[in-house]
């Protein structure tokens, strides 16, 4: 029977040694890459997608739209869909709406608003079901009267019922009109992730929902007024109408295992500026 | 007994069938730590793929909304006149799709429109997978994109009026008439509204008698140059002098048969130089002169008369609409003498206005959609 020496079994177990070292090692930093990369890849992309929401949600919000700006909350008003008056029969106007009514939703609308030739805003606190907005054939056919091509779009001219008598100014044929969401966004204790910041939105009075979580304490809002250069922390008064940009500040942090150097966290901080395309 | 084979095992057969046996644990424990960083290191690139699949995802719809926004932006303000239907602009390798959609058409009053952009880029990498954008905005045609304010408006140090047969040469007198002469008969808006008679830019030294120079005022004078003239029009002399600016003729060659088109139509006419028109050059519309306008003997002309500047305006000409002047430089005096007839005719200045309207962004109606 033939076997091994004791050197040759020596030698072998020093090689495994070696090798299984060696292996083991690699093992290792690759497992804390990949758990790196997860985190990175987590708290990326948590600031993306909340990054890109809410750019799309305010900017669009146009002149004398901010009720709200502070630093960690702000109340705006959300255009949820934006039109020009085309035809008014009676109390009700007619209009053609740019976005249709597809993302509206009715629990979300919170009133609608007119802007007179001036530019000027004025805003009406109402329901959804009372401006009971309904599209179709009989507005198309109104607009047609005052000269719109309907043809393939009958479906994005809308009725808003009983609103020109119950507003001052009146609206008129050419006037912008929406329907507005009264839209909060708040930073405060995630409920998701203990000890971090949290997103918070949803409509104003309403109990908010958390949009993002994971946050540190220096997130907020800051605000830039028309004519102006700097970021304010806070707005209030008549120069809420001024406000043409929004920052949003955030680090976002999330907790792995430890790495070879005893650190356990991963930081990602972002400031992203959203221009109100509606103040330009 | 001590032996020196104290380890023992079955042989494993050679590869080749003979030689030494060969025992051990190092390759199959390497062959299952190989394995397991084989499976790490493939998540991980998964997880880095995806990562860089979507952060390539957002680039691309940032792309897209970018080239939506120039798209609209361009076809809002890029020098045209009316409104097209469609177009599309190749943008930083993705295209921009703009159409537009008339909303209100009432008569006499501005239209309506909404503009859709549609921004499509995609990643040459993966351009099986393009990203798409759209903006709209509401938009008003201008019908009038320019205030009358004379029948003949220069913007010389010294405009000179002379109500007499100045050169011995001609027997009439001039007539200038900022009070319109249409009628209703011509146009709605017919003997609707009266102008200057002479709008001066300084003019210093007028010489006038009532009976041949009228408007309302007849003469408004100390306005200033050609800054003062763009102001007061609201014309953009730099867009309209612009080659890029679309007109229907340029230049004299193939001048158009005035006989043949339609009566109804006002082209827009643009010479890029100075112009000594006759009577070969008459005709009616939206007369545009880079440099010195100087009509000859003969010219008649419906419309509107824009131009660099003018010098003398003596020559057995007529102008029902209005002369414009001044919009290039400031000369040193312009005349007006012997037998020039101009006058104000508010319908065909309307007319003529109406080929240079333009679409103007509505404030606070930019909405994405979604």
């Amino acid at each position: 029977m033939a076997g091994f020496t004791l050197i040759e079994a020596l030698v072998a177990v020093t090689l495994s040694a070696i090798l299984v070292t060696l292996v083991t090692t690699v093992f290792f930093a690759q497992n804390q890459f990949y758990s790196e990369a997860t985190l990175r890849s987590h708290v990326q992309e948590n600031a993306r997608s909340v990054t890109q929401f809410v750019t799309s949600e305010l900017q669009s919000a146009g002149t004398e739209a901010f009720q709200l700006a502070e630093n960690r909350q702000l109340r705006v008003r959300k255009p949820l869909a934006l039109g020009i008056v085309c035809a008014i029969a009676g109390d009700d106007v007619h209009a053609y709406l740019l976005q249709g009514s597809e993302n509206v939703v009715g629990n979300d609308v919170a009133g609608w608003g007119v802007r007179d030739t001036t530019g000027a805003w004025a805003y009406y606190t109402d329901t959804w079901s009372n401006l009971n907005v309904s599209s179709g054939s009989s507005s198309a056919f109104r607009c047609e009267n005052s000269g719109a091509d309907t043809v393939g779009a009958t479906a994005d001219f809308f009725r808003l019922r009983n609103v020109k008598n119950s507003s001052e100014p009146k609206p008129e044929v050419g006037w912008v009109v929406m329907v507005y969401q009264d839209l909060h966004y708040q930073f405060s204790a995630s409920a998701l992730e203990t000890g971090t910041i949290g997103l918070y939105r949803g409509n104003y009075g309403d109990t908010l929902v958390e949009l993002s979580t994971g946050m540190t304490a220096n997130a907020g809002f800051r605000y830039r007024l028309a004519g102006d250069t700097t970021f304010l922390a806070t707005v209030t008064g008549t120069q809420l109408d001024s406000i043409e940009a929004v920052r949003l500040t955030a680090t976002a942090e999330s907790t792995g295992q430890l790495d070879r150097t005893g650190d356990n966290t991963y930081s990602y901080g972002w400031t992203a500026d959203i221009l109100l395309k509606n103040v330009h | 007994m001590c032996t020196d084979r104290f380890l023992t095992a079955e042989p494993a057969p050679s590869p080749a069938g003979g030689g030494e046996p060969q025992g051990g644990f190092a390759l199959a424990v390497v062959m299952v730590l190989l394995f397991a960083i084989g499976v790490a290191g493939a998540t991980g690139y998964q997880i880095v793929s995806q990562e860089a699949q979507l952060s390539i995802q957002v680039q691309e719809a940032n792309q897209a909304m970018t080239l939506a926004q120039a798209g609209l932006y361009r076809f809002l303000g890029e020098p045209t006149r009316g409104v097209r239907d469609s177009v599309q602009y190749s943008l930083d390798g993705g295209t921009a799709t703009v159409t537009t959609r008339l909303i209100k058409d009432v008569e006499g009053e501005e239209k309506i429109y909404s503009v859709r952009s549609v921004g499509n880029f995609a990643d040459p990498r993966y351009s099986n997978t393009p990203a798409e954008r759209t903006v709209t905005q509401v938009a008003i045609q201008r019908q009038m994109p320019f205030t009358p304010i004379g029948a003949v408006a220069s913007t010389a140090v010294d405009s000179y009026y002379y109500n007499s047969n100045y050169t011995s040469s001609r027997s009439l007198w001039p007539v200038v008439q900022g009070n319109d002469i249409s009628s209703a008969a011509d146009c709605s808006e017919g003997g609707s509204l009266d102008v200057d008679g002479f709008w001066a830019g300084y003019g210093h030294t007028i010489y006038f008698d009532a009976d041949s120079l009228t408007g309302t005022p007849v003469v408004a004078s100390g306005q200033g140059g050609p800054g003062a003239i763009a102001a007061a029009t609201g014309l953009d002399w730099s867009l309209l002098t612009d080659t890029e600016y679309p007109v229907d003729q340029e230049g004299t060659l193939g001048w158009p048969d005035f006989g043949a088109i339609p009566s109804d139509s006002f082209p827009v006419i643009r010479i890029n130089g100075s112009f000594y028109p006759g009577s070969t050059f008459s005709g009616r519309g939206v007369l545009i002169v880079r440099d010195r306008f100087r009509p000859a003997d003969g010219f008649d002309w419906d419309g509107l008369i824009l131009a660099g500047y003018s010098d003398y305006l003596y020559a057995r000409m007529t102008i029902r609409g209005a002369l414009l002047t001044g919009f290039g430089a400031t000369i040193s005096v312009t005349w007006v003498y012997d037998e020039a007839r101009i006058y104000f005719h508010y319908c065909n200045v309307l007319e003529a206005a109406r080929q240079l309207t333009y679409l103007e962004p509505v404030d606070n109606s930019w909405a994405e959609l979604f």
